[in-house]
């Protein structure tokens, strides 16, 4: 029997249990040394980011449309310019960069667990930050500048990416910035600044990704377009969207891959032999959590370019859909997030059974 | 094994912020106690095949009760403000319940959470908790007993 003061518990829990709250925030511990290194980065930095950013307000930085034609690996999708030889775009939010083609991903400096007492392993060249997950850096040993990697990383700077020089752009809702290692070079400070200077912001990145995810919520679905239907699909962009509700208005692309025309058919026909339904358990839910987190593929085939969703947080309409059908969770989308920057990032059991790595 | 705790973490850490948050009553600590846990948790993973997500929250309200009894600890919450609560009964009950809350002591509040928000029979909360089940109903009618008084405070106000 419920009584007022029981229903009062119930609907202030139900009020304050419902409230989207981000998964564990990543954090990292420090030693003095890097505590002495954020100060001084803070100090050296201050003035030129203040200038920098009073130039931006003056000639804010333009979304750059391609110039050139797209090369038909990715005419279907891509926004953006053809990258130079022998370098490649990547992208988060609404900010795209160009970096060396034989740089690949990284979550070194900021790894998902280190509870096993595993030093995380230093990577043998300069990478791209992966964008952070929901729960990091537990338990890691304490690091110095000394093995910092030259990195290009996304977003604000805060006194934990700081650790050694960097150069950045702000840009778009957020920036780019290249870490340095400790014992920097002219040639390395070339290179960040080459990096740097091809920062844009775009509508669609390399993927066809544009920095907003299109649905609000769970119930959304994509334009029909009957996934059974493809033919000769020659690529397909694969958006990876994290829940921005307390932010909405702020881009939330966490990063992007294209799958070629082999990969790409691949995963079109694993989805089309999933069964119809939805996954997860509603039951679960706290409203709304995660309603804006998925991700979307962009299908490129003969009859155009098409979006398919989908959804692996949260616990409703979880799978597949094409705006036809929906589709329950398989193991197919286990490809999806098999390389970064695309991460699974958590979920029902029943996803990260399906689609974890 | 390793793999194993990687997909419970995810699997579980939604309810489990959630339940920190009830206890808490700000995101911020919320996340900071979560954090702990798991890391606490890490290397024990293994050792507890039963009943982990019950350990879990054992641990979180221990962390809980153990902040409270800290000296110095202020914590400054710098998200939005809740919006005020409406002119009808129920609003100013619940707000009157969740005003309450901060004054329970932190094994007392996460017995009404458990009860409450996660519907467990006392029996299973007392088994969550580490404490008898007579202690576990003790709990939640005394936390009862007082929200019952304010709501009467109200009311004649």
């Amino acid at each position: 029997m419920n009584d007022r003061a029981e229903q009062a518990f119930r609907d202030a829990f139900a009020e304050h249990g419902a409230e989207p709250i981000q998964t564990v925030r990543p954090r990292r511990r420090f030693d003095a040394r890097w505590a002495v290194a954020a100060i001084v980065a803070l100090i050296v930095l201050a003035i030129p980011l203040a200038l920098y950013q009073n130039s931006r307000r003056a000639e804010p930085v333009a979304a750059t449309p391609a110039t050139t034609q797209p090369t038909p690996a990715t005419a279907e999708l891509s926004g953006l310019s053809v990258p130079k030889e022998g370098w490649k775009w990547v992208s988060r939010g609404d900010v795209a960069v160009q970096v060396p083609q034989a740089w690949g991903y990284s979550d070194y400096l900021r790894p998902d667990w280190c509870a096993w007492g595993d030093e995380p392993t230093r990577p043998e060249g300069p990478y791209v930050a992966t964008p952070p997950g929901p729960v990091l850096a537990i338990g890691c040993p304490d690091v110095g500048p000394e093995v910092v990697r030259m990195h290009v990383a996304f977003g604000a700077p805060t006194k934990d990416r700081m650790p050694t020089e960097i150069k950045m752009r702000a840009a778009g809702s957020g920036g780019v910035w290249v870490v340095l290692e400790l014992v920097a070079t002219d040639d390395d400070r070339a290179l960040a600044e080459e990096i740097l200077a091809t920062t844009v912001t775009f509508e669609r990145d390399a993927s066809g990704c544009a920095p907003q995810v299109p649905f609000t919520s769970t119930d959304d679905r994509p334009d029909p377009w009957d996934i059974r239907t493809a033919a000769g699909v020659s690529s397909v962009g694969v958006c990876r969207y994290t829940d921005n509700a307390y932010s909405p208005e702020t881009p939330n692309l966490d990063g992007s891959r294209l799958l070629n025309s082999e990969e790409g058919a691949a995963l079109v026909a694993a989805i089309v032999e999933a069964p119809e339904g939805v996954s997860g358990n509603p039951e679960e839910c706290l409203a709304g959590y995660n309603e804006r987190a998925g991700v979307v593929l962009r299908v490129a085939d003969e009859s155009g370019v098409h979006a398919v969703y989908l959804r692996v947080e949260g616990c409703r309409n979880l799978g597949w859909d094409d705006g036809v059908t929906r589709r329950k969770l398989t193991d197919a989308c286990r490809p999806v997030f098999a390389h970064p920057p695309i991460r699974f990032d958590g979920g029902s059991l029943e996803a990260s059974e399906n689609c974890g790595a | 094994m390793g793999q194993n705790f990687v997909q419970w973490v995810t699997a579980s850490q939604r309810a489990v912020l959630s339940f920190a948050y009830l206890l808490c009553g700000d995101r911020e600590e919320a996340r900071d106690v979560v954090q702990d846990v798991y890391s606490r948790l890490a290397g024990k993973y293994d050792g507890i095949t039963d009943g982990i997500d019950a350990y879990a929250r054992r641990s979180v309200t221990n962390e809980v009760a153990s902040r409270r009894r800290r000296p110095g600890l202020v914590t400054v919450p710098l998200d939005r403000d809740h919006p005020a609560p409406d002119s009808t009964s129920r609003v100013a009950d619940k707000v009157l319940a969740w005003r309450l809350c901060d004054e329970l002591p932190a094994t007392q509040r996460a017995a009404v959470v458990l009860r409450f928000f996660e519907d467990r029979s006392f029996a299973e909360i007392g088994d969550i908790l580490d404490v008898p089940e007579s202690t576990a109903r003790s709990h939640v009618h005394r936390a009862l007993a007082s929200l019952r008084g304010r709501l009467d405070q109200e009311a004649i106000r």
